[in-house]
């Protein structure tokens, strides 16, 4: 399958309609208006709640700044028809698997939903699906690029981010710096991707 | 994607990968023109054991039709199948 699909379906919440949206690549200027610059402006919720998100902190625009000459990570993200961000996605190519050393596998550093689409911070979310039509996309590269849907990653030892991995088939299978290892296996991968209506 | 997607928490750290791979070949030489180009040069520098089969890198010299039958031979040999998707 090549190119990938450069669309997605979300759910709309509030008339919990599905609707298109676009995967397009995160540029660095994409980034720094409309994620760094906007996120967490007008949200509602309190500076305290806001510290408690993992992901407050994070400025996508720096991080690509220093990634400019890399060929290997992949910064994407899903953009409503209104033109905002509706989340973001930052993966490598060419990791190694947490649990057999001698595999690839796709390494997602950062991946994270717009807060307005985050019901634990906002009384009316927008869009839900957004991470994980991310996280497909992923597996779907890892897939068309030999990695056999392998995808790992680093998780905030939390219930909820632990949960809405192992529901998609990840497993924790190490820690690393207060992190939960997690990892997709090539048969949980082909497992997802026809739950998805992927035919393989 | 269901009515019954979830919500994401974040997830990643923002940490580089810790364990990069480093049996990969080096073709940061080749000249890529376009995300079909990257497609197979990524593809090409992730399987070494490629190189022996597939020697033609100078991607320029492919016209675009040429390199989607390439693609289709290193499909092929890496085992990875057409995926489509069904109507849901």
């Amino acid at each position: 399958m090549f190119p990938l699909p450069n669309k997605i379906d979300l759910v709309r919440v509030p008339d919990n309609h599905i609707v298109e949206a676009q995967v397009v690549k995160l540029t660095r200027t994409v980034a720094k208006t409309k994620i760094d610059a906007t996120w967490w402006q007008d949200l509602g919720a309190s500076t305290e709640t806001r510290k408690k998100e993992n992901d407050n902190s994070w400025h996508w625009a720096k991080k690509l700044g220093e990634l400019r000459n890399n060929r290997w990570h992949e910064p994407l993200a899903i953009e409503t028809q209104d033109g905002n961000i509706q989340g973001a996605i930052l993966y490598w190519l060419n990791a190694k698997s947490f649990v057999e050393n001698e595999k690839g596998a796709v390494y997602v550093e950062a991946l994270a939903t717009a807060p307005r689409n985050r019901p634990w911070l906002v009384p009316s979310p927008m869009y839900r699906g957004v991470g994980e039509g991310l996280l497909l996309r992923a597996t779907l590269h890892s897939y068309v690029v030999g990695l056999e849907g392998r995808v790992n990653l680093l998780s905030f030892h939390d219930e909820r981010t632990v949960s809405f991995y192992t529901k998609r088939g990840f497993k924790i299978v190490g820690e690393e710096e207060g992190l939960d290892q997690m990892e997709l296996s090539p048969t949980k991968a082909l497992e997802w991707l026809k739950d998805e209506g992927y035919e393989i | 994607m269901t009515k019954t997607a979830d919500f994401a928490p974040p997830a990643g750290g923002m940490r580089p990968p810790r364990n990069v791979r480093t049996d990969l070949d080096d073709l940061s030489a080749v000249r890529v023109k376009s995300e079909l180009d990257l497609h197979i040069v990524r593809v090409l520098e992730l399987h070494p054991k490629l190189k022996v089969r597939f020697r033609n890198y100078d991607l320029a010299s492919l016209d675009h039709d040429t390199k989607m039958i390439l693609l289709s031979d290193i499909n092929a040999v890496l085992g990875v199948k057409t995926l489509t998707k069904r109507d849901t």
